[in-house]
Formats: structure tokens, sequence, C-alpha cells
């Protein structure tokens, strides 16, 4: 029976369509739009986004009109009959309007909105809803219309606006009016291939900036290609400083202005340490001696005893909450986790581990390339020691003390050192060698399967992502987790009594022993049996497609450390042994070798990704190498009865 | 669908309800007991210690409600479990109201901790229209114990539905109790091991208790490839039979309901909607057969009308037909009507997914009519109105192989009526879903290069995984998937070219979806000296397998019949032989009752320079009890040893 490939529900459209257009350009009919997007179920007809900043004596006023209007194709395209935006407390919907512009031209208007808790799961208690219209009498030539007005209550959070969707886009535009005694600060990123027509009109009481792009393609999906921030046009703004009611107002501008900006969210949080919580952190810590293991004792606390669970509720999404609380909850979210590892430091006199904020690698910016809060997402606390800084995450469990989490990888983080000071530090890349994985596998030949014993051992991130993938609540899960990770051969490979060592010992490699048979894998014929011994596939790299776009971006480097180690049945002589191969294209070194001791023969191979990116500009030579690899792995060794 | 008029219950349960005042919840609070947990379950991960619902039926003079209680301690034994019970959402109606909704943590080490009502947040979700109250447990580690216990105020369910005895942590003890008044008959029945009922005329309450307990329940395992667990969970279910008061027997009978739906359904259709039916069909040239008609009708209908679970604008067609979106009810409406247009009955058949609820045929409740279907007796084929990707003949397969309720339409002294018929939904069968492969591999240009090409036909539901993607996705979207899928016939290899045929919706149900591949399979060949290793197996596509040994707890059950026809050819290598023909002989069967039912069949013959390998597999049947089992598996696994079969080429 074919297994299973392609579900329909897997063919999920990636419409990134953020609302957002004001007055139609030279009208196409609908036979240009089919003529022009062949195939395609919808198109943005125009997104639009429009920042209106004013200054009332001394009171900023945010005003953000967003147009959206597209035109749907054909049938596919009246199944998509939703659209959504959303509504917050820091940003509140004023007004929106959302209706169907039938083929004659006939205004159909939405009444059906519903609200919805935002579906981000990763966010337990949410402020934010999103809403969600629906539009009537939708067919091919129809357009679909959301006109939203939101207001900006802190001029410090300001949304950026991307020049592509999910859909083709006639025109998309995003204006700025300014009043003239509002200094404003904006940086566009990814704009050298596209022409971005940009004007500004200076009147008496306002400026007026515009950018406009016309056919912008939709967002390519790739496995594995980098975030959308990293290759779409984009643009953030910000507000520099404006005529406040007596003095100027100074925001954002320049990394200091921002530390500015955000201590106000960390002064005064944990200025009081319950007892109880110095109580746990001296019991935490009382059996080390140093500085650095005790940081680390109480790093290992908070990832055991302190579970992630996350509210959003305005401000809350910027302050960290109080460790006594976090404490007693027994849960948080990044920042409160960040906030209790500072204060149970502090609680036993390490005065030297900070809150952090940093951005995950979804985010491609430094701090000084975009000094607003757009820059980050997330909290963690650094242990700064003389030069050295240890980042700890505890929202990652299973990663030990010393590596950062995959996901802040490269990344620049921001350290709050006092209310007056402040450090920005990268956050280094794992080494291949910190993450190295490791199977030694001893085969011998028992009629026509092959049968033995093998070990695994695993390191650093590639320890850590595979244990926290791995589910612990059913014992059968966990048996396929292991066999996933130590296949050998073919899905015909049967495992028999793994036992793991160290899950819980987050300093210790990770290894599961086993046991293993291997049928079907042999060729048999007469007195020959035919052998290939790269039993454990090397999935890590494969050819990348010719028309590969984007880089490829692996979640942590690795080192792949492969054993096989081959009994020669005592009837049998084994013939020439293939030469061996060493390949290093600076973005991997790969290596393999046969050798023979007596009654064995030892393959070993190994990978070692040397970059965490791979770029375009390298696809040849990488997929020159994966070839020569391929072929070499597909010899295979002959037995034979001895004469 | 909630058709049954419940209201006419209601009044008939008020003029008889005499006593009635407080639930004889009242007393009810939190449990100190300390529990014992047996060694069988040490180990677990999560331990469900007690789990107890009670039902309370209350009625006065002016209302009938019910009280439902929901009380559970858990024991948390790793972080896992904390992870998973660490926010708890309770689910309710949107006219339920919770009395109240209480949780405490009980410490390893003795410590109390009670949730506050301010930690409780509230949201309804518009779609479904239920109610959620939610909350995150505060203060949990290894050991501790999770108790809830809430109370809800709701009206009277008596339609019983499934109580549910089994889930994913063992339960030490389950019970349910059901209290109700004197004048009451009650129906029902415990499924799948579950201990019996007891029943008990009278309590200190003045009332009648049904009751049912059951200990040391194991977790479910649904770990078991081509199984249904939800078939085979323990559960208990019951409802309303009857009130001696009044007489009236036999609730939720399905006579009744189909006199309730029906009229609702056939309703005479008024002059403007007759108007705008005859414009909105225009477009729709009808011709040929039935099931050519019929499968026209789908197809427009699907092309021009969204279906949206939760649109309730539609007051009648002309809406409906305006709006281009409607509900499952109307839609009903819609292709009844637009059938009888072109001379074709139908009848409308309701169900429930086989793979959530079971569909007893012995115990009559409308609880479990979820789904509806439409059955067209002249062609005896379905159509399923809301499954955007099928066509006639092809409906959710989950609906079928189950029973169902038919809405017989008969005549009677001129007027049409309405009676009920359980029927058996038979899935279409392998005829259907049945896939051929013709694959040729020459060898006579590159010895250690053969070219393939590879036509694969796929019929049924294998078909419509993939034909309609061509109208869902965008161009450069669907060359990728389309690659994705034609890959795994190609071993993962780049391929030379691919080309589609019959991709669509319109050629759903009517044509067989059509991918033809070529590619270069050097990297199917392994060297073995002067040999050639050949990687015949991986041609077909990877194959499904239950490889790992273990005791199999449930039946087989797949989702639809199916059939695979393969012919390989392939041509040697000028003065080649394969050494090694005999792997290419495999035979495996099922058999139940003497009937052929599942198979793995190859075969060769060889004509001078040319090999042909026919290959036939089928599972016939939807259900493989468990004495047939290793037999199933042996059938699936010859596919799946297929794959590794490696040919020995030599001079």
């Amino acid at each position: 029976m074919r297994t299973s490939l392609w579900k329909l529900s897997r063919v999920v459209f990636i419409f990134l369509l953020s609302a957002v257009s004001m007055h139609a350009q030279k009208e196409m009919k609908f036979a240009d739009y089919l003529l022009k997007y062949k195939n395609q179920s919808e198109v943005i007809v125009a997104d639009e986004s429009v920042f209106k900043i004013k200054n009332n004596k001394g009171k900023l006023s945010i005003i953000k009109e967003d147009y959206f209007e597209s035109i749907i194709l054909n049938e596919a395209g009246i199944k998509n009959f939703n659209e959504e935006f959303y509504d917050s407390e820091l940003s509140p919907v004023l007004e929106y309007e959302a209706y169907t512009i039938s083929k004659k031209g006939k205004k159909i208007k939405s009444n059906l909105i519903k609200e919805f808790a935002n579906d981000d799961a990763s966010i337990f208690y949410d402020e934010i809803k999103k809403k969600e219209v629906t539009y009537k009498s939708l067919e091919p030539g129809s357009k679909k219309v959301l006109k939203t007005k939101i207001e900006y209550k802190d001029p410090n959070l300001l949304s950026r606006y991307i020049f592509q969707k999910g859909l083709p886009s006639e025109k998309m535009m995003f204006r700025l009016e300014v009043d003239n005694d509002i200094e404003i600060g904006y940086k566009l990123f990814h704009d050298e291939e596209v022409d971005i027509k940009f004007t500004k009109q200076e009147k008496r009481k306002k400026t007026i900036y515009i950018w406009e792009v016309n056919d912008t393609e939709p967002f390519k999906y790739e496995m594995s290609r980098p975030g959308i921030l990293y290759t779409a046009p984009h643009i953030a703004i910000y507000i520099k400083q404006y005529e406040g009611a007596d003095q100027n107002a100074n925001l954002l501008g320049t990394v200091d202005d921002l530390f500015q900006y955000y201590q106000s969210f960390v002064e005064g949080v944990n200025s009081e340490i319950d007892a109880e919580l110095i109580s746990v952190a001296t019991s935490v810590t009382e059996s080390y001696d140093t500085e650095e293991e005790k940081v680390k004792a109480i790093y290992y606390w908070v990832k055991d005893n302190i579970k992630y669970i996350a509210y959003e509720n305005g401000y809350e999404g910027f302050i960290p909450r109080e460790a006594n609380l976090v404490c007693e909850r027994k849960f948080g979210d990044c920042k409160d986790m960040s906030s209790i590892i500072t204060a149970m430091c502090s609680g036993v006199g390490i005065t030297n581990v900070y809150l952090t904020w940093i951005g995950s690698r979804d985010l491609p910016y430094t701090y000084s390339e975009l000094p607003t809060p757009g820059v980050d997402n997330h909290m963690i606390a650094a242990y700064v020691n003389g030069d050295d800084v240890t980042f700890l995450d505890a929202t990652d469990q299973k990663t030990r003390y010393g590596l950062p989490s995959s996901f802040i990888q490269g990344k620049e983080a921001l350290i709050y050192i006092s209310k007056d000071e402040y450090k920005l530090h990268k956050v280094p890349i794992v080494s291949e060698d910190d993450n190295k994985v490791t199977i030694k596998v001893d085969a011998k030949l028992d009629g026509s399967m092959i049968k033995g014993s093998g070990k695994t051992t695993m390191a650093g991130i590639a320890r850590s992502n595979i244990l926290s993938r791995m589910s612990t609540t059913n014992d059968k899960k966990r048996f396929n987790s292991i066999k996933g990770r130590v296949r050998l051969g073919s899905n015909k490979f049967q495992l028999f009594n793994p036992v793991e060592q160290n899950v819980d010992k987050r300093d210790s490699l990770y290894i599961v022993d086993f046991n293993y048979e291997l049928d079907n894998y042999l060729v048999e014929l007469d007195d020959e049996v035919y052998l290939n011994m790269f039993l454990r596939e090397l999935t890590l790299i494969d050819e990348f497609e010719d028309d590969r776009i984007f880089p490829f971006v692996f979640e942590y480097k690795l080192n792949y450390v492969i054993q096989v180690d081959l009994e020669i049945p005592s009837n049998k002589d084994v013939g020439s042994l293939p030469e061996p191969l060493y390949i290093d294209n600076g973005q991997f070194i790969y290596s393999g070798e046969y050798s023979k001791e007596e009654d064995r023969v030892i393959l070993d191979y190994s990978i070692k990704l040397k970059e965490i990116s791979i770029e375009p500009a390298h696809f040849d030579a990488w997929n020159k190498s994966v070839k020569e690899i391929k072929t070499y792995m597909k010899q295979t060794i002959t037995l034979k009865d001895k004469t | 669908m909630k058709i049954i008029n419940s209201i006419l219950l209601l009044i008939g349960l008020l003029s008889t309800a005499s006593l009635a005042q407080e639930h004889v919840f009242e007393d009810y609070g939190f449990d100190d007991t300390d529990i014992e947990v047996p060694a069988e379950f040490l180990d677990k991960e999560e331990v469900t210690l007690f789990l107890k619902r009670k039902i309370d039926i209350v009625a006065d003079e002016k209302s009938v409600v019910q009280y439902y209680l929901h009380h559970e301690k858990i024991l948390l034994n790793s972080d896992e479990a904390i992870e998973k019970n660490n926010r708890i959402y309770i689910q309710v109606g949107q006219t339920d109201k919770f009395v109240y909704n209480r949780n405490r943590v009980i410490l390893p080490s003795g410590d109390i901790l009670e949730l506050s009502k301010d930690d409780i947040h509230e949201e309804v979700d518009p779609e479904s229209g239920y109610k959620y109250e939610y909350y995150a447990v505060k203060g949990l580690e290894k050991g501790a114990i999770i108790e809830k216990l809430y109370l809800l105020k709701e009206l009277p369910e008596f339609k019983g539905g499934m109580i549910k005895f089994q889930y994913s942590a063992p339960i030490l003890e389950a019970d349910f109790e059901f209290f109700y008044p004197d004048h009451l008959i009650l129906d029902y029945k415990s499924y799948n091991g579950l201990s019996e009922a007891v029943s008990l005329d009278s309590t200190a309450f003045g009332k009648k208790m049904l009751k049912i307990t059951d200990q040391n329940i194991p977790a479910v395992d649904r770990s078991e490839k081509m199984s249904n667990p939800a078939k085979h969970l323990k559960g208990f279910r019951y409802k309303l039979f009857e009130n001696t008061l009044n007489g009236k027997r036999n609730f939720y009978n399905y006579a009744e309901f189909v006199e309730g739906f029906h009229p609702n359904l056939a309703v005479e259709l008024e002059k403007k909607e007759k108007k705008a039916l005859r414009k909105f069909m225009k477009p729709l040239k009808l011709s040929g057969d039935n099931k050519i008609k019929t499968l026209d009708i789908e197809h427009f209908i699907k092309s021009n009308i969204v279906y949206n679970v939760n649109y309730r604008e539609n007051e009648n067609l002309v809406d409906l037909i305006k709006s281009k979106q409607s509900n499952l009810y109307l839609l009903l409406r819609l292709y009844r009507i637009m059938l009888l247009e072109a001379d074709i009955k139908s009848e409308i058949v309701l169900s429930c997914d086989r793979f959530k609820k079971i569909f007893d045929k012995e115990f009559e409740t409308t609880n479990h009519l979820d789904e509806a279907i439409i059955y067209v007796p002249s062609i005896d084929q379905y159509i399923d109105p809301t499954a955007l990707m099928y066509r006639t003949p092809l409906f959710g397969y989950e609906l079928g192989s189950n029973y169902g309720l038919k809405i017989k339409e008969v005549e009677f002294g001129g007027s049409v009526m309405a009676a009920a018929e359980l029927i058996e939904i038979k899935l279409p069968g392998m005829d259907v879903t049945s896939d051929t492969m013709r694959i040729f591999i020459d060898f006579s240009e590159e010895v250690d290069n053969p070219k393939i090409q590879s036509k694969i036909q796929f019929g049924g539901y294998a078909a419509a995984n993939m034909q309609p993607i061509i109208d869902l996705v965008p161009p450069d979207q669907y060359d990728e998937i389309i690659k994705d899928i034609a890959k795994n016939y190609a071993a993962d290899v780049k391929l030379d070219n691919i080309e589609t045929k019959n991709g669509g919706l319109e050629n759903v149900g009517k044509e067989k979806f059509e991918l033809i591949i070529d590619f270069h399979a050097g990297d199917l060949i392994q060297s073995a000296g002067d040999k050639i290793l050949f990687k015949l197996g991986q041609v077909i596509g990877k194959q499904s397998e239950i490889y790992q040994t273990e005791k199999r707890q449930y039946p087989v059950e797949i989702q639809y019949p199916h059939h695979y026809d393969r012919e390989i050819k392939i041509r040697l290598p000028e003065g080649y032989k394969i050494s090694n023909p005999e792997v290419l002989e495999m035979y495996f069967e099922t058999k139940i009752d003497g009937k052929l039912e599942a198979l793995f069949d190859c075969k060769y013959a060889q004509d001078a320079n040319v090999l042909t390998i026919t290959n036939e597999e089928y599972y016939q049947a939807i259900n493989y009890p468990i004495e047939k089992y290793e037999d199933y598996r042996a059938v699936i696994n010859a596919a799946a040893d297929f794959n590794k079969i490696v040919l020995v080429l030599e001079k």
C-alpha cells in the first residue's frame, strides 16, 4: 500500500495578507488580469498603508489607515472568502469597512465579522484579538476591499511595512504624513533590487513621504529559506523627536534612545526579593563554591522548575514579572524566566547576571541597524564575567550551560547593566564540534540478515534539539523516536533494547546503546554476498534544486561521525575495498575510509557542516560534492566464499 | 445539525415535573481522601486518580435544567505531564453557565494552592459558539496532584451521547452518575468492556439514579497503524426512553427525527426562488446519463457556491444564490432541487465520522447524526456536499463503511412522506480507487545509468489527493508539489521531465489523474566488481509497512479499498542477464471467511532481453479481524519488501 504522500490539508495557502489602497490607478479590466496572471486565483490590486502623525499641542496622534483590494480570478479564488486584521490595547482599531465589489461594480457590504483570540499557539493568554471578515457574493471578477483605521497609542511602537505579500500585487504603497514639528526617521531594507519610487512633498504644516512599488512578486516559499525580512523589501519608521507641551520630547533614533525606552520597563523590577526566593536560591547554590557554578545551578533550576506559559496583555508584553511571582506560579514567559534568574543570582550575592534583550534569528537586524523595538522579540539573561558573556535562555529547557539556544545564535544582544549602562554583545554560533553526533555500529552476518549492536552519542544543540522533540509521555512513541535516530539500512531495521543514558544530565553526552537486526539488505548470489556498508544514510546533505533562489539555513552546525565495524564470516574473504574519499568544499568536509583488520572491515565516514547558512554562490560546488559523495556511497563490498 | 425539536420535549417534561428544587450536588466539594496508586501505574508519567462525572436533572413548574458536575484528580509524574496539564481549557455550550469552576494543586509537601477566580479567563469561539473558561495552573512540580472541580448549569441533554471512559492517561477509577426524576425511564449501554450500569430506583435525594463505575482503565494507544481506536474505547451511552407520566416512549427515534427533518428539506419553492434558480442554472448545460448530470450539477454547485459552515445570513435560495455562500442545511436543499430539475431523485443520508464516533444501529438516538451526504438511487452513488475536493462517486471515506440514516421519500396518497431507513454506507470499491503503473526501464543506452519512464494513473481517493491541487495553488507552488510527489516514484533522484494529465477539479470523478515521469536512475545502481546491482524495488514508490513486531491490540481498519496494478519492463544491457530473477516471485494473501480480501502477487517473465514484471496488490475489505492481522501484515509488508529488491545483472 502506498504511503500517504500528500494530504490536501497540507496545501496551505500562505496568504500573508495583512490588510491594507486608496485610489485605483488606471483601471485594469478583468480580462487584463486573467491575461497577466495566468493560473493565479487572486491578485492584489492595491495594498496601501498610510501613517498620519500629528502633533496636537505637544500630544502626538498617530493613525494608520490601511487599504486592501484584491480581485478574484478563478473559482479557487472564491474559497478565500475571509480577510483579517488585528485589534489590541496598544493599537486599537478605530474603524473598519469591508465590502465586495461585484463584477458590475456594485458594492456589497460585509457586516460579518468575527472576533477570535489571537491564534499564536505560543501565547496562552493574548489580549490581541484577530478580527475576521467574511466576504459575500464572490465570483471570478469580483473584488474584496478592506479598509481599517488603527490608532497607535505608543509612538515608540510603530509597525513596519513589507513590500511583499502572499499574492502578486499590482500596486503597493507606503505613505507617511508627518507634521513638520515632528522629526521622523526611517530605514529601508532590501530595496536594492526593487524599483521603489520615492517622493517627498513638503507642505506648509506637514511633509508627505511616499514609497511605491508596482508588480511585486508574491512571497516565494523554499524549504529552510531565511525569513521574509531577510529578503523582502521593507521599511521601518520611527519618531526621533517632537515638540512636546513643555520641551522637546526625544524618542528613538539611536541605541541609547532605545535603551532609555526599554529601561523604563525593567527599572524597579525585582527591587525586593522575598526571603522565600532567597532561600530557594541559597539551597540551590549552597553546595557550589564558585560564582559560575552557582549561576549554572540557578539556571538549571529555572529550566527544571519554571514552565513556559506566556501572557500578552498590553505592556505586560514588555515588562518582566516580579521574580517572586514567577517562583510562586512556577511558570512564565521568556522575560519572567530572565527575571527570576537575575533575581535568584542577586539573592545569593551575584550581581553580574543581567536582563538581556535579543531578537530571534527570524529578525535580520543589529541594534544599530534598527534601533527600535522592531529589532528584537525575546529576552534572556546574561552572565557577564569580565570580557566573558554567557547567555542564559531558560525557555530552551534541554541546552547545557555555556551554549545559547539555537534560535539566537549569531544575534546581537542588548544587556541591561544598570539604569544608565548597557552592553552590546554578539551571541556566538555554536561550533560543529560542540554539536557532535556519533554512531558506532557493530555488524555481523547471520544468514541473510545483518545483526549487531550500536551506540550513538549526541552533544550540544544536536543533543538538546533531539531530546526536546522526543516525547516521554508514551513509551511506544519514545521507542519510535529513538528508532528514527539510529535507523540503519532501511525501514526493515528492527530495534531492540535501546538503553538511554544522561537524558537529564545536560552537561553529559546523550547516549543510546541498542541492538538491531536488518533483513532484506544483503544481496546474495551463489557464493557471493554484496553489502553496502554505509548503513546510516547522510540526510544532512542533499543536492540543492537548480532553480533554488535563497540561501539554505540550518538550525545549527554539526559534526556527524559514523563507524561501521563489520565482522567477516570465517568462511568468507572480502574483495577489494574502495579507496578513501576526502572532500573539503569550504562549506562542509566529508571523509570516508575503509580499513581492514584481521577478520573485520571498518568503515569510517563523517560529515562536518562548517557553515550555518549556505549561500547560493556555493550551491554549484556543494552539489558537485554531493554527487561525488553519493557515487562513493553507492559502492558495495563483496564477500566471497573461501575456496 | 440540531434539527430535533427539543422544545416539545421540554414541555413534555415540565408538565409532569412536580418535585423540583435544588440539585443534589449542594454539599459537594474537594476530596481529601488519600489514594494509593497500584504498582502497575507507578511508573506512568500521568495518572488520573479519579474521574467523576455526575448529572442531575432538576425540574420545577417553570423550567427543566441539568447540573453537570465534573471532578477529577490527576497525578503528574513528569515534566511532560506538567506541560500537558498546566493550561486548562474547559469548553461548554453557548447557553451553559458555570455555577463554579474550581481548581487546586496538592504539592508533594502537602501544601495546597487554590485557583483564584481572577485567574480564570473567558473566551467565546465565534465559529462554533462554544465558550471557554481557561486558566494556567500555578505551582506545579513533579509529584503534584491537580484537582479540577466544576459545576455547570445547562439545558438538559437527553439525547445522551457517549460518555468516554478512556483517555490518553490511565484512570484508577472512573464513574458516571445520572440522577433523574422518577417518571423517566432511560435506555443505556456500555461499550468495549466497560462494566454494566447499575440502576437504583430510589436514592436519598428522592430520585432515580443510574451509576456506572470502572477501575484501572489503561490509556488509549493511538500508535497502531491502520487502526481505529475510537471504535474500541470504553464508553457509555444513554438516552431518555420513556416519560411514564404522559406515556411518551422511544424518544429520539429515527422515524420522528425524519418527520421533523424532511419538511424543511422538501419545502416548496417560492416564485422568486424558482426565478433565481433558473437564472443560476442557465450556464449549466446538462446532457448525458444521470451519472454525468449528477457529476456536472455537483461540480457546478461546488464551483460557484462556497460552503461556509457558519454562514447564517441566507433565509432562502435567493439569498444563497446572491451571497454565493451557504451552510450545509440550505446547501442540501439546493442539491435536492437542482437534481430534481434534471429529473434525478436524491435522498439525504445522515451519519458520523467512523474514526470519531460509533454509529450503533442497535441503539436508536440522533446524537451521532453529525454529517450529511446525498444518495442518488438511480446511479447508486453519493455526493458529499461539504467535501470540496471530492466529486461523486467519492465522498468523505470516514463516513463510509458505516451505518447511515437515510431519509427515504415515499409517495402516499399523492403526497410525499419521509421514512427513516437504516442503511450501510458502502465505500466506492477498489475498481474506483485503482492505480495503474507502467514502468519502462531501459539499460540499452547506458549500463550504469538506465533511462526510466513511469506512467502512473491514480484513481478514486488516491487521485483526489492530487488532482485538485492545480486549481488551488499558484503555478510555481504547484510545480513544487508535483515534483515532490513525482520524486517518490523516482527514488528521490533528479527528474528529466514531469508531465501530468487530467489535473483540475473538473476531472475528479471523471478521469484518472496521470503522472508521467522521466528520469535517469544512476542512483539506483551499485557497483560490485563487474556486476551491476540495480535497486529495482524503489521504482514503485515508498510503501507503507508494519515491520516492528509487537502485540497488536486493535483489528485493522483502513480508509478505503485500494487496488494497484503494476507492470515493469526492463530492457537489459546487451550481453547481460539477471542472475536472481527468483526474488521477483512473491505471493501473499488474506482471506476472510474464505474470500480473498487482500493480495500481493508478483511474477516475472523473460523474453529475449526484456524482463516483464507484473504485480497486483489490493485491499478490498475495510476491516480485518485481529486473528487475520498477521496475514494482513504479510501483504502490507510484501509491498514494502518489494522496495528492497535488488537485481543482479551480470554478463
